[in-house]
């Protein structure tokens, strides 16, 4: 079942419409190709859209000289109203927090979620990066360091230390990374279950959990990649235009039961999210969380989350919005 | 890559030029201590690089250089095998408030540091916490130069 949920995850895609910035373009540049649609990997990152959108917009709108000139390390993306996109953000994550944050501006009133997808507007900047925003250093080299960054402190949290993670081969390590370029599934699993956690089937009873079966007879707890054992599920909050909340969160509650997206978002934000008298919590002023672009019900569990609606990455990302 | 000299106070390449750091204490959600988050800009406002800053008055690493694994992203050590995985020790991130980007010493390695100074010290005359702190600010500072450089 979980494989089920990785594959929609890694075959997940988002509408972007990537246009020119009218200051980058050169008089000489033909400007009736206006904007470059591409229906890109959620668990991907933009800068590695770079070389097809400078063959497919870039190479056609501009004339061969300035074409050729192009540095791919300048350039830089930004949404309509001025906001930088950030390289090392999941496309995904920078698609749902993009459309939650529009959500609660009071002049958007955007159609329900089972609406189609609307593409997400995009202008590209060839020059003149801003510094401060970017990686420090924009280039794919850093963008994977950024990543592996990323995967190790998904494993610290799950487990306390980042073992699983460095306990891989550089080989493998790359391989994640190669995975995400090449848009390869099966190789991007083969290495990834070694560090990604599996679900198991829901379940209140804390000990329902059978170990991963281990030849050396260790104990299961340094083996199993249960992800309700885990110490804290990888889970960031975003809300619009604000800083980014990350706090410990445990895939079972004191009481002993699992812990649901519902628990969780009503302790974090309980003007937004309500804990309703029964089990299903509920929603009281129209805020709603996107996690893959799905809404998940409240009653999902966070430990599932964590291991079937993960990025590649490790991390559960929950966009949260208002809606009328 | 130029040669760089083992002690970074023996380089003369920025003998006088003024750069501006912007230092920071975060609590890291993630690795649930204290991690030092900096950027640092030169006169013109330019951003320095990373090996421009190793090799700067900001640090005084106890290891030489040579040791480092150093990149314009990033500064690790190598790790034990020729095919382990590296240990970072300075990488960039998002200021998790801020939300600007940042360099920061990673935390990863800095509680170990801390329980063994702890470990090995007279008992806490005080709130725990505090004492952790002051531990953990003697542990930064045998890397980060942390008193106001004087001239």
């Amino acid at each position: 079942m979980s494989s089920l949920f990785r594959q929609m995850v890694w075959d997940g895609t988002v509408p972007l419409a990537i246009k020119l910035a009218p200051s980058s373009l050169p008089s000489s540049s033909d400007r009736m190709l206006d904007t470059y649609f591409i229906q890109a990997p959620r668990i991907s990152y933009l800068p590695l859209l770079i070389p097809e959108i400078r063959q497919n917009l870039c190479d056609l709108v501009l004339d061969e000289a300035t074409a050729a000139a192009l540095r791919e390390e300048d350039w830089w993306f930004e949404t309509e109203k001025d906001n930088v996109l950030k390289w090392h953000w999941p496309i995904g994550l920078l698609y749902d927090a993009h459309f939650t944050t529009m959500s609660a501006s009071e002049s958007c009133f955007l159609p329900s979620a089972s609406s189609l997808s609307p593409p997400m507007p995009i202008t590209l900047y060839l020059s003149n990066p801003p510094a401060d925003k970017l990686l420090l250093t924009p280039s794919v080299e850093s963008l994977k360091s950024s990543f592996m960054s990323q995967c190790k402190e998904a494993d610290f949290l799950r487990w306390g230390s980042t073992r699983r993670m460095t306990g891989l081969r550089k080989t493998e390590q790359d391989g994640l990374w190669d995975a995400i370029r090449e848009h390869n599934y099966d190789n991007f699993w083969k290495i990834g279950s070694k560090i990604l956690p599996n679900p198991n089937p829901p379940s209140p009873l804390l000990n329902s959990s059978p170990p991963t079966p281990n030849p050396d007879g260790t104990g299961a707890a340094t083996t199993t990649n249960d992800a309700y054992a885990v110490r804290s599920i990888p889970l960031r909050l975003f809300l619009p235009n604000a800083p980014v909340i990350q706090d410990l969160c445990s895939p079972v509650t004191q009481n002993g039961v699992h812990t649901t997206l519902g628990d969780l978002l009503s302790a974090s934000f309980p003007l937004l999210f309500s804990k309703g008298a029964n089990i299903q919590n509920t929603s009281i002023s129209g805020a709603y969380a996107v996690v893959q672009g799905m809404e998940p019900p409240l009653e999902t569990e966070v430990g599932w989350l964590g291991a079937s609606l993960a990025g590649a990455d490790g991390w559960v990302n929950v966009c949260v919005g208002l809606r009328a | 890559m130029p040669e760089m000299p083992d002690d970074p106070a023996a380089a003369t390449e920025f003998p006088s030029e003024r750069m501006t750091v912007d230092e920071n204490i975060v609590f890291s959600s993630t690795f649930q201590v204290p991690a030092f988050y900096f950027s640092a800009s030169d006169e013109s406002g330019s951003p320095l690089s990373l090996p421009a800053l190793i090799r700067s008055q900001l640090f005084h690493l106890p290891l030489p250089l040579s040791t480092l694994n150093i990149e314009q992203h990033t500064i690790d050590l190598p790790g034990p095998e020729s095919d382990a995985s590296p240990i970072p020790l300075l990488t960039q991130g998002e200021h998790p408030t801020t939300g600007r980007m940042c360099w920061f010493l990673h935390p990863c390695e800095t509680s170990g540091a801390v329980k063994e100074l702890l470990d090995h010290g007279a008992p806490p005359g005080e709130r725990w916490e505090l004492h952790w702190l002051k531990t953990w600010f003697v542990v930064l500072g045998r890397v980060v130069y942390l008193r106001g450089i004087s001239v």
